[in-house]
């Protein structure tokens, strides 16, 4: 009997106990409140001018087809300063043969196969970095050594054709993120 | 008690800014080595990126008297600086120094992970020119898109395809590398061939290569490739291509 009753009063005890901890544990005011303003920052992402975009005109001469204008746009990503990987392709049309020049009725071939398109993607390379000085102003300029290939189409055919280009730039303004 | 129901964001977008931790860091009139060095800055300064020109970096930096200097930082000399407005390093104890090029906030450009290159090669008699874009899933891994024309004496047309790359040892300045994928052939007959082999097919590829590091920034790759044609004739064609290529990471 005092056994039982020992035991009903022990599990009531405990039972006081563990609530009591917990009212106690949720009363405990906070000794510090953290106030701390903390700042969302977002970093802008960083601008790039890695591309360069380029028109051309120029003249073409197709042997036995006289010369005519051509037009070449380009595409360049510069790895960094000395390297970049180019892209570029450019269109022109055929002019006559010596054929149909002198016998002024024929055509050889037709006006469709008379169009010139041809396409590369080359690696260039500025072997040359450094400026040039005009009067008293320095403009920085470069020296370039292109080489790829590509693929030429004219006259109803294509072929792989290989390109190389020396090119000398001088930037007197730059149009686009300009200024440094 | 309102202070705690409205946490208090401010959103800003700002420009980045590092501390210098080296002794001294040059600064560069322009965007490459043949710049002079016009301006050292000292440890402590900060400084704020502007833009980014390939490896250089356009930087402002507070000096005496409240003027603004205006220069360009390399790549490798911005990597030894640290950030000190970014998310991590306000909430990171402030002992702690975290170099810029470890920061995951410039970890990609630091540790690029996509690449672009363009290669040549010969498929049997025909030439080939390709490009190829590609990411870096894990140092092994990579996907990869290439795209190619090639042109010969009796067929021409174009080859696109997708494929997963696989390198078993990174590390190596020459590594050997395997590739699998799949992709879609586009042929034309030329000159007096049949047209049997024209039109779209679908093909099943394999190869295996080596690339050499350059540097950081490139490679240099010789691969071969092997590619099954599914065709709807009885047999499946066979083709067999080598490749030269030339990447950059970006």
């Amino acid at each position: 009997m005092a056994y039982w009753l020992q035991r009903l009063l022990l599990i009531a005890l405990s039972i006081i106990a563990t609530l009591s901890s917990i009212r106690t544990a949720a009363e405990v005011p906070e000794v510090i409140s953290p106030e701390i303003d903390r700042r969302e920052i977002k970093v802008a992402r960083i601008d790039n001018e890695n591309i360069e975009v380029g028109i051309y005109g120029g003249i073409l001469a197709i042997e036995d087809f006289d010369s005519s204008n051509i037009s070449i746009v380009r595409i360049d990503f510069h790895i960094n300063e000395h390297t970049f990987i180019e892209a570029s392709y450019g269109s022109a049309k055929g002019d006559t043969t010596t054929f149909e020049e002198l016998i002024p009725s024929t055509q050889l071939i037709s006006d469709e196969q008379r169009e010139y398109t041809s396409y590369d993607i080359s690696f260039g390379w500025n072997i040359f970095p450094g400026e040039t000085w005009l009067r008293n102003k320095a403009y920085k300029s470069d020296f370039y050594l292109i080489l790829g290939g590509g693929s030429t189409e004219f006259g109803g055919d294509k072929w792989f054709t290989w390109n190389v280009w020396c090119r000398l730039s001088i930037i007197f303004k730059r149009l686009a993120g300009m200024a440094y | 008690m309102l202070m705690v129901l409205l946490p208090a964001y401010s959103y800003a977008s700002e420009k980045l800014q590092l501390s210098i931790l080296e002794p001294f860091l040059d600064i560069h009139t322009g965007p490459g080595k043949n710049y002079p060095v016009f301006y050292i800055a000292q440890r402590g300064e900060t400084i704020e990126i502007q833009k980014r020109r390939n490896e250089w970096f356009k930087v402002h930096l507070k000096v005496i008297g409240d003027r603004t200097k205006i220069g360009w930082v390399h790549r490798n000399a911005l990597g030894l600086t640290m950030i000190t407005n970014s998310k991590a390093s306000n909430e990171k104890n402030s002992d702690d120094i975290v170099l810029a090029k470890d920061d995951p906030l410039l970890s990609t450009l630091f540790n690029p992970d996509l690449y672009f290159g363009f290669n040549y090669g010969q498929m049997s008699s025909a030439d080939l020119v390709g490009i190829y874009i590609g990411k870096a899933i894990t140092d092994s891994f990579s996907v990869e898109v290439q795209a190619g024309e090639f042109l010969g004496a009796t067929a021409q047309g174009n080859t696109v395809a997708g494929v997963i790359a696989f390198a078993p040892f990174p590390q190596w300045r020459l590594s050997p590398f395997v590739q699998i994928g799949a992709g879609e052939i586009y042929t034309t007959a030329r000159g007096t061939n049949s047209q049997q082999n024209a039109g779209s097919n679908t093909f099943l590829q394999s190869g295996f290569g080596l690339q050499l590091r350059l540097s950081d920034r490139y490679q240099l790759r010789l691969d071969y490739r092997h590619h099954n044609i599914l065709t709807s004739t009885d047999n499946n064609g066979e083709l067999e291509t080598w490749h030269i290529g030339f990447s950059g990471y970006f």
